[in-house]
């Protein structure tokens, strides 16, 4: 990350308090810097300033004229601030008493009451009349917008954070003002109803509404908000891994809504509509309340008892090979260590795997061949400051990875960073792109080696980067003269010049042939993909295309470049962190390594060696236990039945099974095949960690008490252990979290301390936003690994001094003729939207979610893309309150 | 002299003797207690729509000193919200009448109920529903005060009954 230097400094003094601060700071800004709080409306962090609610003014007794609104006054050497002289206090009253004239001031039935930013403002200004003028006031009633968002307009403020945070930070640019003046109102862009609009229900709007005006369909009139306690916690849902804060009434225990927060982490204060209304499944009505026993081939309510005592029984005759587990790429860290520990030490296996995206297993061949790890290597914050050119491939990451894709378009549009979007059909960011490449589906893998052998042609090569960090150049190089500009056009079905141009883009960074920095090298550009992609045969040549596009230019182990295939699931990355893998150990070590097996079985303390064969995959797995060769399987909240591609392999091989315990949150259709159902508690219910898609190792936090008898699912497996004679391992989750500090490479040094504490700076770039230093630090919450003890922050960009083998190896993926594999290759299992994770075992438990993609909002397909509000309107980029370009000044 | 001096000793009793006597036979009789006796406090309807006026605010569970006082709310088309369980945990109340000065709509109110005694103390949580039956028959009025100002005042169901 980067810190900018030589920044211009200005003093000045706010209310005798003196303060120096990056030229460019507004007096708000600066004020809050010495703890001076000043009333504001329309001023929000990271928007750019807006100046109409005039309630934030000061006196700047140093200018000629004294009365100005800090949240767009420029600070100047030696200026003289007072936020609380009377002249201030009138004017600030006078702003509010103005606002209250059409106010209905209805406060007790109002969802913001008691967070309302008007009532505090009114409280702090001394307000003591209401509708001074005594005319009647305007009314409206509620009105519902959409599925998600409610509004009732007498209670706006016209602040316009809602218009400016959907356009700027969403890029979706759902909302508008209507009218002028006093009939001034908010509504649906272009006068369209917010269903059809390009509105991703974020919920960004009624978060930010500094008063009650925008309201919450599923919380609305549901609670107080100074009933609520609030927990910070990670989302469960995608790999962006988003920080939260869940509210939780006291009084009846339950979640009444979720919020991001500003400053908390990577995602700031947004979240995507499945963070923002995806909780109503934790208090759903079929949680799982007992464990389930087969008795007479129906499941039947138990005991925990009975059911730990059956597992206990049966478990045991399918140790080694007839036996597989499935670890839940939605678990904690701690769940899926202590899993696979189960399986490989008790239950001496290594058939394990866990779904990493659409019903798939992990997959050996791919990244890991050519850097050593399959792990993106650049740090989401890395991207949005220093990247310079974005390529996206063949990823909807505006459904998958959402609130990365706001965050991305936010910085692509201020900052000007060029994007290249690769996608077989029309992606809602595709708007933004400078170059759209539409490839026939499938040919990923063509167009990515591709591309890299237009780099090597036209001598866009970084000679020396490759030559000290790259080895099997030669081959590959002779590899690609069997790629010509025709070949790949005639193969991916993209045009020869737009080919050119893209590769010359990626290589160049978007600075073109002379933009060469001092160090030889071009601007950093990065590859982003769903990791979802990569997950079908012939899946491991797009990456090797992806790894020689970013290693012959350049741009690995570099800030703000890299190659980061995002796992799809909250905690895929901590799955095979964890060895979820069967060919993997602990730390993404091969298992076939014996050496590996040793420090494993050294530190595990174990008498008997590890099985040192590699197991069977995903799919390898059900067709065994279709064949009968696998013949009891233990499935952690997974569910097979659903995600496999062919649902009718995966039922009869789970019904071919003689023993399968399942624990779950719900009766899932993988739950029906059981044996044995084991309650799990949702993640809201639990302590432990996640690892997001970027590496970031995160705390979650129990918010809520367990929901009937359910357990968290490393204490299931505790029990079950217990049970089949072993001490008891376990008392709490950060035991096995420091056990696997230890026992982990890459998570060295982590423990709850490091991972709770209050997030660190990672980036200070005063001057350098748009016109407005508001965000002048980001805080960053949770550590990147690999952490050491000595630097348990972690790395934000991997391979920076060099990869795990030495070099990297470049693999040829020789050229042939006409052979992309075509339309169709997923089978039909894939269903991308935006209000479903996977299977759907818990987004289909939430009403707004189902609702909402039933009625086909945005991004609900990829037919229902975004993008209504901007086709309609081409020049938005240039429209009045759309972002511009980052401005240095 | 000492004679009228012994009758003096019986002033009080004799005149007091032949009025109507002040004690109530408790509790064969109830006496009716002062307009501004706090009693538990209990839910209000409205009688225009005979629904509770509560709209669910949370002010008065705010005010409570003990935490008496716990809900939850719905969205209601005419009110806006609308409790759908209201709890007082009677043993814990203190008679403060915070919950009734913190209430916007005056759908909270001291009753004059103050015999709580019971064998089972789960008797002594008082729902929405015992809550509303125990606040029938108060109501508010408009009274003109002998300055001439109007005043909103309460009245209580014995009170409706003496006018
Ligand atoms: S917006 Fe604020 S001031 Fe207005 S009714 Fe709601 S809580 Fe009261
Ligand atoms: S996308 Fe929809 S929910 Fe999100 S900020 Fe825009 S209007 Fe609000
Ligand atoms: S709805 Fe809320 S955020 Fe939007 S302009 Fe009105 S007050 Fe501001
Ligand atoms: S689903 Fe993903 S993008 Fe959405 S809030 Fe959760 S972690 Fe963030
Ligand atoms: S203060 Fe009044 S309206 Fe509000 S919750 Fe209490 S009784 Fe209901
Ligand atoms: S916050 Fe300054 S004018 Fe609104």
């Amino acid at each position: 990350m980067t810190t900018e230097q030589n920044i211009d400094m200005v003093t000045l003094t706010i209310d005798g308090k003196e303060v120096t601060v990056p030229k460019g700071t507004f007096v708000l800004h600066a004020a809050k810097q010495v703890g001076v709080e000043i009333p504001n409306f329309c001023q929000y962090p990271d928007l750019r300033p807006f100046g109409a609610c005039r309630t934030c003014m000061v006196e700047i007794v140093t200018r000629r004229s004294t009365i100005d609104i800090s949240c767009s006054a420029p600070v100047s050497e030696g200026m003289q601030v007072f936020t609380r002289s009377q002249k201030v206090l009138d004017a600030q009253r006078f702003a509010v008493e103005a606002l209250l004239v059409d106010h209905p001031i209805d406060c007790p039935i109002c969802d913001a009451s008691g967070e309302c930013e008007l009532q505090n403002h009114a409280y702090y200004t001394n307000v003591r009349v209401n509708n001074p003028l005594a005319r009647p006031k305007m009314s409206w009633e509620y009105e519902t917008l959409s599925e998600s968002v409610m509004i009732k307009r007498d209670r706006c403020v016209l602040c316009g954070r809602c218009v400016r945070v959907c356009d700027e930070l969403v890029g979706a640019t759902a909302l508008a003002w209507a009218e002028r003046g006093f009939q001034s109102y908010i509504d649906g862009a272009f006068g369209q109803d917010l269903k059809d609009s390009p509105c991703v229900s974020c919920g960004l709007c009624i978060e930010v509404c500094p008063v009650g005006a925008l309201l919450n369909t599923s919380y609305h009139d549901t609670a107080r908000a100074w009933f609520l306690k609030r927990v910070q916690t990670i989302c469960t849902f995608c790999g962006v891994g988003c920080n939260m804060e869940l509210h939780v009434e006291e009084a009846t225990g339950q979640i009444k809504r979720i919020i991001g927060k500003q400053d908390s982490g990577m995602n700031g204060e947004q979240l995507c509509a499945r963070g923002f209304f995806g909780y109503e499944f934790v208090q759903g009505k079929d949680r799982l309340q007992t464990p389930l026993v087969r008795k007479n081939g129906e499941l039947v309510e138990s005991t925990w008892q009975e059911a730990l005592a059956l597992i206990a029984e049966r478990l045991p005759q399918y140790r080694g090979d007839s036996f597989a587990g499935i670890a839940g790429a939605h678990n904690t860290n701690e769940e899926n260590y202590l899993f696979n520990k189960f399986v490989r030490c008790v239950m001496g296996s290594n058939h394990i795997d866990h779904d990493a995206g659409v019903g798939q297993g992990v997959r050996q061949a791919g990244l890991r061949d050519v850097f050593g790890s399959d792990a993106p290597t650049n740090a989401f914050l890395d991207i949005f400051e220093n990247a310079r050119c974005v390529l996206i491939l063949g990823s909807n990451l505006s459904a998958t990875h959402p609130v990365f894709s706001y965050k991305l378009q936010t910085a692509i549009r201020r900052k000007g960073i060029k994007l290249i979007i690769a996608a077989p059909q029309a992606l809602p960011l595709s708007q933004i792109a400078d170059i759209n490449l539409q490839y026939r589906a499938g040919a990923e893998a063509d167009l990515l080696n591709g591309l890299a052998a237009l780099v090597a042609q036209r001598e866009l090569v970084a000679q020396e980067y490759v030559g000290d960090r790259v080895d099997g150049v030669d081959e590959w190089i002779q590899t690609a003269q069997t790629y010509t500009p025709e070949g790949i056009a005639a193969n991916t079905g993209v045009p020869v010049a737009l080919l050119e141009q893209a590769a010359e883009m990626y290589a160049t960074g978007g600075a073109g042939a002379d933009g060469r920095l001092d160090t030889g090298l071009f601007p950093p550009s990065t590859i982003v993909y769903s990791a979802g992609l990569t997950l079908r045969d012939g899946g491991e040549e797009i990456e090797y295309g992806a790894a020689a596009l970013a290693l012959l230019t350049g741009n690995v182990g570099r800030s703000g470049a890299g190659v980061n295939p995002l796992k799809v699931a909250n905690n895929g990355q901590g799955a095979l962190d964890m060895g979820c893998a069967p060919f993997l150990l602990p730390g993404e070590r091969p298992l076939e390594e014996p050496e590996f097996r040793r420090s494993l079985e050294q530190a595990w303390g174990l008498s008997n060696p590890l099985p040192s064969r590699p197991g069977l995959g995903l799919a390898a797995m059900l067709q065994a236990a279709r064949a009968g060769r696998i013949r009891a399987m233990y499935i952690m909240g997974s569910n097979p039945a659903q995600a496999h591609g062919n649902p009718q392999v995966a039922s009869e091989a789970l019904a071919n099974l003689e023993f399968l315990v399942v624990q779950d949150m719900f009766r899932t259709p993988t739950a029906e095949y059981a044996d044995v159902v084991l309650p799990a508690c949702s993640w809201a219910e639990k302590d432990g960690t996640y690892t997001s898609a970027e590496r970031r190792i995160q705390r979650v936090n129990k918010a809520l008490t367990n929901h009937g008898q359910s357990i968290p699912d490393w204490t299931i497996l505790v029990h079950v252990l217990e049970r089949m004679g072993f001490e008891r391992l376990y008392t709490s989750s950060d035991q096995i979290l420091a056990e696997i500090a230890s026992v982990v490479p890459q998570y060295g040094g982590v423990d709850r301390r490091t991972l709770e504490r209050p997030g660190t700076v990672v980036t200070l770039r005063p001057g350098k936003v748009y016109r407005n230093p508001s965000i002048d630090e980001v805080r960053r919450v949770g550590a990147h690994w690999p952490t050491t003890e000595n630097d348990p922050h972690g790395t934000p960009v991997l391979y920076a001094d060099g990869f795990p083998g030495g070099k990297a190896r470049l693999i040829p993926v020789p050229f042939r003729q006409g052979q992309s594999m075509g339309d169709g290759v997923y089978g039909g299992t894939v269903q991308v939207s935006l209000y479903h994770q996977g299977t759907g075992t818990m987004t289909s438990r939430c009403p707004t979610l189902v609702s909402l993609h039933e009625n086909g909002a945005a991004d609900s397909s990829p037919e229902r893309g975004r993008g209504v509000g901007m086709l309609q309107s081409p020049n938005l980029k240039q429209s009045g309150y759309s972002t511009g370009q980052l401005t240095d000044i | 002299m000492s004679l009228i001096d012994r009758f003096r000793g019986f002033y009080v009793t004799l005149g007091e003797g032949f009025k109507s006597p002040t004690t109530v036979q408790y509790p064969k009789e109830h006496r009716d207690m002062g307009h501004r006796f706090r009693g538990l406090p209990v839910l209000v309807t409205d009688v225009s729509t005979g629904e509770e006026k509560c709209t669910a605010c949370g002010l008065c569970a705010t005010a409570c000193p003990n935490n008496v006082i716990s809900m939850t709310s719905e969205p209601h088309a005419t009110k806006g919200r609308h409790p759908v369980t209201y709890t007082i945990q009677a043993p814990r109340c203190l008679f403060c009448g915070l919950c009734v000065e913190s209430c916007p709509v005056k759908a909270i109110q001291m009753s004059h109920v103050f015999e709580l005694a019971t064998t089972d103390r789960n008797n002594l949580l008082y729902d929405k529903e015992k809550l509303l039956e125990l606040g029938r028959g108060i109501y508010d009025e408009i009274e003109q005060t002998e300055s001439g100002a109007w005043l909103e005042v309460t009245r209580f169901p014995e009170e409706a009954v003496t006018r």
